[in-house]
């Protein structure tokens, strides 16, 4: 569509314009909060003043927060990558193998989507207490290491490849594992990417199940980190905000470098493709 | 080619075995769980038949959960999907510049919840909150965003609302994108007013789009649990008063801070039931209207 006069693009850019502003609104207080001196952290002024970066260094010296972030990238790069194994060798045999039961099974792994994670949260933290588990990092990157969405996602992409690439590499004599990795694995490096981008994301701000499986201060990841200093009775915001705005980083990192995948991951699902 | 008649199976083998041990067999365990009182994993459970689903379906506390988050899933739902839609059709106009729009749009969606929480409780804090601080300056009277029991859950609609309704605006945007462009230009040729194209063309093709985004925000928003917790989590850890409580709220106070683990199974298999429900309800309902397929 093209606007029709001069006056509703200035009125459409304006309205457009608003809305960005109040939407970014958080972060750049978020920022600039970090930065300015405890007593002047809540000052309403959009201008940065004094700058300081005492927050960080009384974020590094009253807490683990290194340790948990440490904790978080590997956590989230671990599930990430598992991910991207599972869901990817999956959708492989969706996509280009007949089987017996083949349409059931898919029909269940769809179907895995409607349990909720309230439903298993209790049962689990059960099993993980009687199996010696809680604090260990695999409750939080094996169990939910090959989601349904991602097996859809790579299901889709894996059937617009010709399958006569599939069948020389049978005429090679190449194992059917083989086959995965040098014949499919080289070709849907735009597909692994969004997903090991959601998976990521996912992973790093997970909240729920970390709260509840992680309870050693040195196992915690970011964002139980932080929510540990919201409820103490003296709530510190000086290095609470420097934690949060360090935590968006590698989000925002990612964000900004690949915006494409991620938001053609995303899409994959919601529009018929 | 005997090969290849198990390989299928050992590649999707992963999914099938994680599916199993986490979630199947959980699911199984909650329920035997929901009918026997365990307050102690060292103690041996105790038998209570239906006792835990009767008192929490009794309990006045659960309603209000109920209460409040139907309220929270129809305002918030409608406001954060309203707001996507009409940004969505805004920027399918060749603007320039529009991908940085969508760009500022889409930032608090990659944000943790936590994060969103934490942002927000510096500028909706009751004494020294910058939107305060604001109003005062202008000589308003300020308000106790977090506190007051009429605004606590205006203020998490609007959080919540902040956090994602750039994930629905970049699922429109790419549903409109998909629209023929022809049916566009045959309509501006018929003279077609830009209202009428909205209601005639946009809406109608985006049908099974909406219905997607309407059936996933509302599982999203019956299970809203982060934001809660971190907007009005009181100093010392005390949990979020009854205004703001949810359903999945209750079952984490009923299971990580009253030890009540028989009866929080038995919460998760209620709440899953409603999910359920409202979701084949849905499907029923819309479905039958949009084409939607599955």
């Amino acid at each position: 569509m093209k606007p029709r006069s001069i006056a509703s693009f200035g009125v459409l850019y304006l309205f457009l314009t608003v809305v960005a502003v109040v939407t970014l609104l958080p972060f750049y207080w978020g920022l600039i909060a970090a930065f300015r001196p405890s007593n002047d952290i809540f000052n309403p002024s959009l201008l940065p003043g004094p700058l300081t970066v005492v927050n960080f260094i009384d974020l590094f010296r009253s807490s683990l927060y290194p340790r948990w972030f440490l904790n978080s990238c590997l956590v989230a790069i671990a599930y990430a990558s598992l991910t991207l194994f599972f869901c990817s060798l999956a959708g492989y045999a969706f996509a280009k193998y007949e089987f017996k039961g083949k349409n059931a099974l898919f029909l269940i792994v769809l179907g895995s989507m409607m349990i909720p994670v309230w439903a298993t949260l209790v049962p689990l933290y059960s099993l993980y207490s009687k199996i010696n588990s809680l604090n260990r990092y695999w409750v939080l990157i094996v169990p939910g290491s090959a989601p349904a969405l991602g097996i859809f996602m790579m299901r889709q992409y894996i059937f617009g490849i010709p399958s006569e690439m599939i069948d020389s590499g049978r005429v090679d004599g190449c194992s059917e594992f083989r086959i995965y990795l040098s014949i499919i694995v080289p070709v849907i490096p735009p597909a692994l990417g969004a997903l090991a981008i959601i998976m990521f994301m996912f992973s790093w701000n997970n909240f729920l199940i970390p709260l509840i499986l992680m309870q050693n201060q040195v196992r915690l990841t970011v964002p139980v980190g932080l929510a540990s200093f919201v409820g103490l009775t003296r709530p510190v915001y000086g290095p609470l905000i420097a934690g949060t705005l360090i935590s968006v980083i590698p989000v925002l990192v990612i964000f900004v470098r690949m915006q494409k995948e991620l938001v053609s991951g995303i899409t994959i699902g919601a529009v018929k493709g | 080619m005997r090969e290849q008649k198990y390989t299928p199976y050992l590649f999707i083998s992963p999914f099938f075995l994680l599916f199993t041990l986490f979630s199947v067999g959980p699911l199984v365990y909650a329920l035997y769980m929901s009918f026997n009182r365990i307050e102690s994993f060292a103690q041996a459970p105790e038998f209570v038949g239906l006792r835990q689903y009767i008192n929490i379906l009794t309990d006045p506390r659960f309603h209000r959960s109920l209460l409040n988050i139907f309220t929270y899933t129809v305002v918030a739902v409608s406001f954060t999907l309203a707001i996507s839609l009409l940004l969505a059709n805004l920027l399918n106009v060749r603007l320039p510049g529009r991908v940085v729009y969508r760009s500022a749009y889409f930032l608090p969606v990659v944000t943790s919840l936590v994060a969103a929480g934490i942002f927000f409780r510096l500028i909706l804090a009751e004494r020294v909150g910058i939107l305060n601080e604001i109003l005062r300056s202008f000589g308003l009277p300020s308000y106790r965003w977090l506190n007051d029991p009429k605004l606590m859950m205006p203020s998490l609609i609007v959080v919540t609302t902040w956090r994602s309704f750039g994930f629905f605006l970049v699922i429109f945007l790419a549903a409109i994108q998909n629209i023929p462009s022809e049916l566009y230009d045959a309509s501006r040729v018929d003279g077609a007013s830009i209202t009428q194209t909205l209601f005639r063309i946009t809406l109608p093709l985006l049908f099974p789009t909406i219905f997607f985004c309407i059936v996933t925000a509302t599982i999203g928003s019956i299970q809203l649990f982060d934001e809660p917790y971190v907007l009005f989590t009181a100093q010392g850890g005390v949990p979020p008063r009854d205004e703001v409580i949810t359903p999945a709220i209750y079952l984490y106070n009923s299971a990580f801070q009253q030890f009540r683990f028989g009866k929080a199974a038995a919460v998760g298999f209620i709440v899953s039931l409603i999910i359920f429900i409202l979701t084949l309800a849905q499907v029923r309902i819309m479905g039958r209207r949009g084409g939607f397929s599955t």
